[in-house]
């Protein structure tokens, strides 16, 4: 991932879930935190929306499976502008 | 077929051995030819359309893979899914808008749909490739054991399964669960529909028993109803050597509604939370609580309306959708309040399951009653006093109901069962001494001649699955 | 060594899951027919004398067959001197073994009699002979081997839909007794195969057994998954259902369509007059009423109205008056029951068949129906001494309230099944 990324994103986790010992890797998924449920998915796409300042469809929320692919969605929205 | 006949143990005994003995690469083919042999049962003509919709949605699948990445795609998806959601809406609103009675709704059509319906969305979303050969993709959607009432299992957990060979031979613990559903359905179920079917039929004004009794017994013949037929599901499944999961996880200790339903018809909730709860709560994401609550009611009311499109299931779903969006709203401030109040805690999972149970069968008169306006009879004469007590309990327990209060020692001791079953699985542990394992296959075998012979001997069968109906 | 104590140890848990389910049978109320009956060289089959067990076909009943093989109570072979004795003959509509003992038509019976005409000096008894399954045949036989010896005053013999249509082999194909018309005489079936006499020694075994079986659920549900289920299973793959009733049916409402229908008539009324003739040389009034099939005695006209419309017919009577014609001919007594039970039911709105386990309207009588049909054989036998009628509301009271017990409520909809929710 893409240093500044990687951090920025780290940084949200953490503020989201409200604990500071979150690390993040590629193959991060759900079932690797345990507060991470649906209800908590959506107000992590939320945050990760405000901070990076850009917007998903729909699609694109569902075919997240990890951290790697939500890494690489951001930062091709971000490329794009 | 009914599950609970001689037909269906014979029918499952040979697709049993056939499946053993049969070559990997046919597996999939009997499984097809045995579950289109298990629908004929039913009606040919629908299975007819079983296979066409499930033809429609595999060549859909295969177009939605290669369209992906297309603008394309999302207009074939919805496309797929809209069609899909009609088929289901059509089958279940004819009965309701046609003057002839005898129409029914088709075996297993909400299931099956549902499973085409999570299979494009899958596919779409990129989750999961299309599959590529026919046959298996029809032996999963129309795979007999799970056609009935579920679990709505999903193609990825289901397919590899086909291809395994040499596991361990489950057929010991899928003969004790199917034994145990058996159990569950006719001498639980049963004879409390005795009691709730009777109280039901008597609301009359001046006495609250039969309002009382069809209360509080009604959840727990609906759990033992649905979760009987999931045992005799999950045990078919085992007894041919494939897996499904679990619909039920202690429903009713659960501590709030929420959680309630995270433990009640699990592959249901599960389904509806991945593919509506999720696209409409990421659709209502800017939308703050009110986002949260709009997708929680929809959710749910989904749920009440896959049961039958009713007011009374109306009801039910917006009556359960309170207690969860309450729930959901206070999440944060319940939590710091436990933390502040440890004793809190204890005394939350104390009241919690009563509380529960109390909304649960609160809200399941809305499901059973066959009228509002009986639903709110019932409610009403629940403030009439136990003045006819005696008279009441004698008419309650006259012919036919006069040995239906084995229900209630007898759901004790399978409850007790079933806790052992979810907690030490009905597994001979690995170094059993002969002894044991003898006592125990002999016993099993025995028992499974003396159902077979119960079967043979009951005139009627047992009443027709609550959940076979949707 | 071991491997004889691991199966005796797997053996040991079979039996202990064997006698589990006979618990659990017993606990959960689970019944299945008894054995009641024996082989008898003349009879083709008899009740098994101190037999006992559950009906659960239709009600659920505890029935006891007394020492003589009747089901009844202990009667003495020797008349009670200033007793009118009755001996009834028939079916298992007359057995009544879907009611107690003390419900059925013949204590009923006896009951009104004694409570109306009955006096210290001069007492009623009924005896009842009637067998579940009886055709005109055996009841023919039952009446020349048995009946005679308790020198009865009275006989009441109840003809079923079934009577007629049995007396055919070719009609009613069936292991019993038949008897075919020579010149213008009854004479046994040369066909007939009767059982083999057996000895007394296999008697007592095989109602050791029978007694045996009657206490064990297990043995009860072997012998009904054997004897009923196997076969509906069988009928079930072949796609057949199993009736028999249609020949009967037909042979009630119509005039006879075949030359066999048309011999059984003739062999009825062979027996018929065989059975008038042995009662004159007896000195013995004999009395002869007919039993409609389930629908004629239903409460709704208008289901009796569609059925009769169905079929294409005026009326249920016909069997009914050709067996009034016979009697007349042969100077046989006749009681009228179809008209007045229909009547009974309708104008009470009472279901005079069917039970908490059936569908109403269906079976044998119930309570009700064993009550009624009570009553009106009362007044016709009493009518025929001029006394008055029991029906007569004042003696009501006497006879108790006919209309309680657990069958009689309204047809109830099938609610203890969750496919009444309205979906």
């Amino acid at each position: 991932m893409e240093n500044v990324i990687a951090e920025r994103l780290t940084q949200t986790f953490r503020s989201t879930f409200g604990k500071s010992d979150i690390q993040l890797s590629r193959g991060t998924t759900a079932a690797d935190i345990k507060e991470w449920d649906s209800l908590m998915h959506i107000n992590l796409i939320v945050a990760v929306e405000r901070e990076f300042r850009v917007r998903f469809t729909t699609l694109e929320v569902m075919s997240l499976s990890n951290v790697g692919d939500l890494a690489d969605t951001i930062a091709r929205k971000i490329n794009k502008e | 077929m009914q599950f609970l006949s001689f037909q269906y143990l014979c029918f499952l005994a040979v697709t049993a051995i056939g499946y053993r003995v049969c070559p990997l690469r046919w597996r999939s083919y009997l499984l097809l030819g045995t579950s289109y042999l298990f629908y004929c049962t039913w009606s040919p003509r629908m299975a007819v359309v079983l296979l066409l919709a499930t033809a429609l949605c595999y060549f859909t699948a295969l177009r939605l893979q290669a369209l992906r990445g297309r603008s394309a795609a999302s207009a074939l998806a919805r496309a797929g899914v809209s069609a899909l959601i009609l088929f289901l809406a059509f089958f279940k609103l004819r009965p309701l808008l046609s003057s002839s009675s005898n129409l029914l709704i088709p075996l297993g059509v909400s299931y099956y749909t549902f499973r085409l319906i999570s299979y494009l969305v899958d596919v779409y979303w990129g989750k999961y490739n299309a599959v590529q050969e026919f046959v298996p993709f029809a032996a999963y959607v129309a795979f007999f054991p799970q056609l009935l009432a579920g679990p709505i299992q999903r193609e990825s957990s289901f397919l590899p399964q086909l291809n395994r060979q040499g596991a361990e031979s489950r057929v010991l613990e899928g003969l004790l669960r199917m034994a145990l559903g058996f159990a569950k359905k006719s001498i639980v179920a049963d004879n409390l529909g005795l009691f709730v079917g009777w109280s039901y039929g008597h609301l009359h004004s001046g006495s609250a028993l039969p309002s009382i009794v069809a209360l509080y017994l009604f959840p727990l013949q609906l759990y033992a109803d649905f979760s009987g037929l999931t045992d005799i599901a999950i045990g078919s499944g085992l007894v041919l050597g494939t897996e499904a999961p679990e619909n039920f996880d202690a429903p009713f200790s659960a501590t709030s509604i929420t959680e309630f339903w995270r433990r009640w018809h699990m592959t249901l909730t599960s389904w509806l939370r991945d593919y509506v709860f999720m696209p409409v709560r990421t659709l209502t994401r800017d939308w703050g609580k009110i986002g949260l609550a709009l997708s929680l009611t929809v959710n749910m009311l989904l749920i009440a309306l896959w049961h039958g499109f009713t007011l009374g299931f109306v009801v039910y779903g917006l009556f359960q959708s309170l207690f969860l969006v309450a729930e959901a709203l206070t999440v944060s401030q319940r939590s710091k309040y436990r933390l502040a109040h440890p004793m809190s805690e204890k005394v939350a999972n104390l009241v919690g399951p009563i509380f529960v149970y109390h909304v649960i069968a609160v809200g399941s008169v809305f499901f059973r009653a066959p009228s509002l306006v009986s639903a709110g009879q019932l409610f009403a004469n629940l403030g009439d006093g136990l003045s006819r007590l005696g008279s009441d309990l004698e008419a309650l327990v006259s012919p036919p109901n006069h040995h239906a209060w084995i229900a209630l020692p007898a759901y004790a001791l399978i409850a007790a069962v079933d806790v052992h079953r979810r907690r030490n699985g009905f597994r001979l542990p690995d170094l059993a001494p002969r002894y044991l394992r003898w006592s125990v296959y002999g016993s099993v075998t025995a028992m499974w001649i003396l159902i077979a012979l119960t079967l043979l001997g009951s005139e009627k069968g047992a009443d027709p699955f609550v959940y076979a109906m949707f | 060594m071991r491997c004889f104590k691991d199966i005796s140890i797997a053996a040991g848990a079979v039996l202990l899951v064997l006698s589990l389910f006979e618990l659990g049978l017993r606990a959960t109320g689970a019944k299945y027919e008894s054995s009641f009956y024996e082989s008898d060289p003349v009879l083709y089959m008899a009740l098994r004398p101190e037999a006992e067990g559950w009906e659960v076909k239709e009600g659920e009943n505890f029935i006891k067959i007394n020492s003589l093989g009747m089901r009844d109570k202990e009667h003495s072979v020797a008349p009670t001197p200033g007793a009118t004795r009755i001996a009834l003959l028939g079916d298992s509509m007359i057995a009544g073994e879907q009611v107690p003992l003390d419900k059925t038509m013949a204590r009923v019976l006896e009951a009104l009699l004694q409570n109306r005409v009955g006096s210290a000096t001069h007492s009623y008894e009924v005896l009842n002979f009637a067998v579940g399954g009886y055709t005109l045949s055996q009841e023919l036989l039952t009446l020349q081997t048995k009946v005679w010896d308790f020198h009865p005053d009275i006989v009441l013999l109840f003809l079923s839909p079934s009577s007629v249509p049995s007396c055919d082999r070719r009609v009613y194909p069936a292991a019993i007794p038949f008897f075919v018309m020579r010149d213008g005489r009854l004479v046994a079936d040369p066909g007939n195969h009767p059982p083999a006499a057996s000895s007394a020694e296999a008697r007592r075994w095989h109602a050791l057994f029978g007694n045996l079986m009657n206490r064990v659920r297990l043995l009860q549900l072997i012998r009904k998954a054997t004897q009923d289920g196997i076969p509906q299973e069988a009928a079930k793959l072949r796609g057949t259902k199993r009736s028999r009733n249609e020949n009967i049916l037909d042979m009630w409402l119509q005039p006879p369509a075949s030359p066999a229908q048309e011999n059984a008539w003739e062999v009825a009324n062979g027996i018929l007059g065989l059975m008038a003739q042995d009662a004159r040389s007896h000195g013995t009034e004999f009395w002869l009423s007919a039993i409609g099939p389930e629908i004629e005695d239903n409460p709704s006209k208008l289901d009796r109205t569609k059925f009769l419309r169905a079929h294409g017919i005026e009326n249920f009577d016909y069997a009914e008056n050709r067996l009034r014609a016979i009697a007349a001919a042969h100077g046989i007594k006749f009681i009228s029951l179809e008209g007045p039970l229909t009547e009974y039911a309708e104008r009470n709105h009472i279901s005079i068949r069917g039970f908490f386990n059936t569908r109403p309207n269906y079976g044998h009588w119930n309570e009700t129906g064993n009550a009624a049909a009570a009553m009106i054989v009362a007044d016709s036998l009493l009518q025929s001494r001029t006394e008055p009628k029991l029906s007569d509301p004042s003696i009501q009271s006497k006879v108790g309230h006919l209309q309680d017990g657990p069958e009689y409520a309204a047809p109830r909809p099938n609610t203890n099944s969750l496919q009444s929710v309205n979906y």
